[in-house]
């Protein structure tokens, strides 16, 4: 039997961060953190955990970009401009700070975007800098598979900027 | 004139990723965290953690109970319970286990109401999403609400009787009748002190318990997150210290639901009454009315005649007789003084303005009682009108208190009540609002009244002081 009560304090914040960075919300991001402990209970009840904070943070990125990719869709069937191409009508230097937050955010919302292996891999592996043999083993892969899938997400996303090319200015 | 620089996506990339990573993070207020309150024991009424937001839900549950079961009435205090943001760490199930709910269209259920040593008494309802509820009681009694019709039935079998009331539905009413389905739904996503798993009934399910004004336990199918059963135990939940116990047990959840079974139909021979907005009767603005045992109900005063009140506020919506016979007897259980006229008292009951009047045929208005949906659910309007110290329904305790001073009796049980017998004031409280005020003839200064400290309160003629 798991202390929770430990574990909330220890690893509490911890979850809510990696969930409020890829949410940006602060009540989905709550809601999310929820989620978490529920499904760490059920998960402990199944196999013994080894890793908490590295479990917690799978889960949680997991059922952000969930989340995300559900608000997505939502979002695009309501608005499609929404999925526009980013800086078409900008026109702006990618040093303009509000640009610069503009493509972050873009390309936070194409990583839920992303087939969901590559999206968690890459998030964990980059983002949250889980170790890749971390990553591994809460995918349930081998540290060659995770080099492969975040390498995968990081050619797509770069295929993005690229296409995105701010860099390109007009005067 | 165009000017192109050198991109390379990789740094941009990596700058991005960056930027992700050292994303500014709010505050975390943990809602999981234990409540000190409630870890430590204290009988107070704790602070909703979600504030303004997390009353208005709980509040709404109750007159949901009331207004949609009548006679479950009780299984008003597990919405209480739920709602009451529960401390620990669990409640983070919560959030899913109310999703699942949400997802289901009807539920079937039995409340097992345990009041001290008695046997228990039995509800079993029927809920439907949008369509409304129908509760059956162990006495004979059911209640019906059906949301389409804008009527709630409540049936007496034992008495062959039946009462058709108008429903006053608002936005949002369309979920009333659910019951159980809409308390779980608008439990605030925080949790319970402990979480684990359990079996019950051969099967393992997850176990919520919150500590609050008493305890209260949830379990869960962790497979359908659904609820398969919930325990609520009140020590002393009830006048005299007694106990109250709440078993709610035998959830189906999605089974169909026969429309009629809602409908709005009394038995034949029964006699039926209805409570009804008279369609003839002419507009009254409550919010011009001021209440207090001095100057009575605006126009009405205490000690006016039935007429004068029909005169002021027009046909009641129902007219309920509550006694006849004499008034006067030779002897406390003797036989009545002869010749007298039978006493008759009843209630002209306006619910469609929010409040009610007793009235005799011997003493005239006795009392009356204002109150709204806080307390009636669909079943009243609010009473819009103020006391003299300007308090009105939705009012703080606090707010009582400072405009009326210590009361004579202050009770916490299932609800929160304060009672000023010296000034003909009682005030009803729940979730920390006031739902509903009454006023009667003050008791003389020749009464003294001892607040025995568990709901109850002693009545003594004050010795007098020989010179």
């Amino acid at each position: 039997m798991y202390d929770w009560e430990e574990i909330r304090q220890r690893y509490g914040t911890l979850i809510f961060s990696a969930a409020y960075r890829i949410l940006k919300r602060h009540d989905q991001a709550l809601d999310c953190y929820q989620e978490v402990f529920l499904e760490a209970f059920e998960h402990c009840e199944e196999r013994p955990v080894r890793n908490w904070p590295a479990l917690l943070r799978w889960i949680a990125v997991r059922r952000a970009l969930d989340r995300l990719r559900k608000e997505r869709r939502i979002s695009a069937s309501v608005d499609p401009e929404k999925n526009a191409p980013l800086l078409r009508a900008t026109g702006g230097s990618p040093s303009d700070a509000k640009e610069f937050r503009e493509l972050v955010d873009r390309v936070r919302g194409e990583v839920a975007q992303l087939p969901e292996r590559q999206g968690e891999a890459f998030w964990l592996r980059c983002v949250e800098q889980l170790s890749t043999a971390e990553v591994a083993e809460q995918l349930g892969t081998d540290a060659n598979s995770v080099g492969v899938l975040v390498h995968r997400a990081r050619t797509r996303l770069r295929d993005l900027l690229a296409d995105v090319n701010p860099a390109r200015v007009e005067q | 004139m165009s000017q192109s620089h050198s991109f390379d996506p990789d740094p941009m990339l990596d700058q991005i990723v960056t930027a992700l990573r050292e994303e500014p993070i709010p505050d975390f207020h943990d809602s999981l965290a234990a409540h000190p309150a409630i870890d430590a024991g204290n009988e107070d009424r704790v602070p909703d953690p979600l504030g303004a937001a997390g009353v208005r839900k709980r509040t709404r549950l109750r007159r949901i109970m009331i207004g949609a079961t009548g006679i479950a009435a009780a299984a008003a205090l597990v919405v209480m319970f739920l709602a009451n943001g529960p401390a620990g760490v669990t409640n983070l199930a919560f959030a899913q286990i109310q999703e699942a709910v949400s997802n289901t269209k009807s539920l079937r259920c039995r409340f097992l109401d345990f009041h001290g040593e008695q046997d228990p008494y039995v509800t079993t309802t029927i809920s439907a999403l949008g369509l409304g509820s129908r509760a059956e009681g162990s006495d004979g009694s059911v209640s019906v609400t059906n949301l389409k019709a804008r009527r709630s039935i409540r049936i007496d079998h034992r008495n062959r009787t039946a009462q058709i009331s108008q429903l006053y539905l608002e936005r949002g009413d369309e979920r009333d009748g659910d019951v159980f389905m809409e308390k779980i739904r608008n439990l605030p996503a925080s949790g319970a002190k402990e979480f684990g798993s359990t079996v019950f009934n051969g099967k393992k399910v997850l176990r919520f318990a919150f500590a609050l004004d008493g305890n209260f336990v949830v379990f869960v199918d962790p497979a359908t997150r659904l609820p398969v059963r919930m325990e609520m135990t009140l020590e002393k939940g009830l006048p005299g210290g007694k106990p109250f116990r709440e078993v709610v047990t035998d959830f189906v959840f999605d089974a169909p639901v026969e429309e009629s079974l809602l409908e709005i139909k009394a038995p034949p021979g029964y006699a039926v009454s209805y409570c009804e907005e008279p369609k003839d009767r002419r507009p009254v603005d409550t919010r011009t009315i001021i209440a207090c045992p001095a100057k009575g109900l605006g126009p009405v005063r205490l000690g006016s005649s039935k007429a004068q009140v029909i005169a002021a506020f027009g046909t009641p919506d129902l007219i309920k007789e509550t006694f006849r016979g004499p008034r006067l007897y030779r002897s406390p259980g003797g036989p009545p003084i002869s010749g007298q006229k039978d006493t008759v008292a009843e209630h002209l009951e306006y619910p469609s303005l929010g409040f009610a009047i007793g009235v005799s045929s011997d003493e005239g208005v006795a009392g009356f009682e204002c109150f709204g949906r806080l307390h009636m659910g669909n079943m009243a309007r609010d009473f819009q009108g103020r006391t003299d110290a300007r308090i009105g329904l939705g009012a703080s305790m606090d707010d009582v208190l400072n405009a009326y001073g210590k009361p004579d009796v202050r009770t916490h049980l299932r609800d929160d009540a304060l009672f000023y017998f010296h000034k003909g004031w009682n005030f009803i409280f729940d979730d920390g609002k006031l739902v509903s005020f009454s006023i009667s003839k003050p008791r003389g200064e020749e009464i003294d009244i001892h607040d025995n400290g568990d709901g109850t309160w002693t009545e003594r003629i004050k010795e007098k002081k020989t010179p």
